[in-house]
């Protein structure tokens, strides 16, 4: 059933506030992997539950800017609202070590696009990561770390290489959901180990 | 991003949102994450209701407050209009009752006073503006 914009949709609050908070931060931890040292000024003394609070509080306010079409709600907090407060921290310019500083928007983000939620996110992402990092050596330790663990093999292969989604990663190589979780898991460590040391190694140089 | 420019930046990147959005695929993947990263999810789950229940009450009572002056200021603008109206040269009550359609509402138009005729038009167009069926009477 469509539902139209603006029309009060009936709202798990504690997933919301879960799933939300656990993107959140997930999803700032780039920064920190990768930025290592003085994080303070990034989230100019945030906490995650900051921002998970400000883009439930900024919802609530104007639930009508929440458009059903262009994905859940979940991915609306997550992917407009909670992305733009931390895109807009990661403005000042004590954080600017990217180009990817959004010179296309420009202001508060939380814009009205056409695009879906999920779309917008990719470029902000991009720009919690530095640009001057060898990221072919960052894929060479993964691939060895990974090296004959064949769930996260798979994955790494699906995702890394062909930009698959989780269920036709899920189809293809026959895993079940939490076999994927599980390897997803595995992966996420590596990643992060493979993060922490590039930035020993960046900063010996 | 330049993915061109930068195709390894992209693609790691792109691994990484996945990780980032399998962790929050689910209440009970988000929760099983937070809890690995040592967040007490009870105390979380608590504290963070009782501030969405405090927020749903200010964003209602903030939604009130903004209507009740919204509808104030259709009302002072229905009243500027009336007004004007009737203080036209030109002003013609009949015309006006056929033209808003407003026939039923002025069987006795002849018993009415200037002020009750003034008050239903105020009513009127008041209701009218809200609709947004005559934001700009000219």
């Amino acid at each position: 059933m469509d539902i139209a914009p603006g029309t009060p949709p009936i709202i798990d609050w504690e997933e919301i506030l879960l799933k939300l908070t656990a993107f959140t931060r997930s999803w700032v931890k780039g920064k920190s992997w990768f930025r290592g040292g003085n994080t303070t000024s990034f989230i100019m003394g945030k906490e995650v539950d900051d921002y998970v609070q400000e883009a439930i509080w900024r919802y609530l306010q104007n639930p009508e800017k929440f458009d059903p079409s262009k994905g859940e709600l979940f991915e609306y907090l997550a992917y407009n609202l909670v992305r733009s407060f931390v895109s807009n921290d990661l403005r000042k310019k004590e954080n600017n070590s990217t180009d990817d500083v959004f010179a296309e928007d420009g202001q508060d983000s939380t814009d009205e696009s056409s695009t879906s939620y999920a779309d917008r996110v990719l470029p902000y992402t991009a720009a919690l990561f530095p640009d001057d990092i060898d990221y072919a050596s960052i894929k060479d330790f993964i691939e060895k770390a990974i090296d004959g663990d064949k769930g996260v093999e798979n994955i790494f292969l699906g995702l890394y290489t062909y930009d698959m989604k989780r269920r036709d990663i899920i189809n293809e190589f026959n895993m079940t959901p939490a076999d994927y979780d599980n390897a997803m898991r595995r992966l996420t460590t590596i990643m992060n180990r493979a993060a922490t040391n590039f930035n020993a190694k960046n900063e010996a140089v | 991003m330049n993915e061109k420019e930068n195709p390894n930046k992209a693609a790691f990147v792109r691994l990484y949102l996945k990780g980032v959005e399998n962790e929050s695929s689910s209440k009970d993947i988000a929760k099983a994450y937070l809890e690995s990263e040592g967040v007490n999810t009870n105390r979380l789950v608590v504290e963070g209701m009782q501030k969405i229940k405090k927020m749903q009450m200010l964003a209602e009572a903030a939604k009130t407050e903004k209507e009740m002056s919204s509808a104030e200021s259709v009302k002072a603008a229905a009243t500027a209009w009336v007004d004007q109206l009737l203080a036209g040269v030109d002003f013609s009550l009949p015309e006006l009752v056929k033209k808003e359609e407003l026939s039923m509402s002025f069987r006795n138009v002849d018993s009415l006073s200037q002020e009750d005729i003034r008050n239903i038009l105020i009513k009127h167009f008041t209701l009218k503006f809200m609709k947004g069926q005559n934001n700009n009477p000219t």
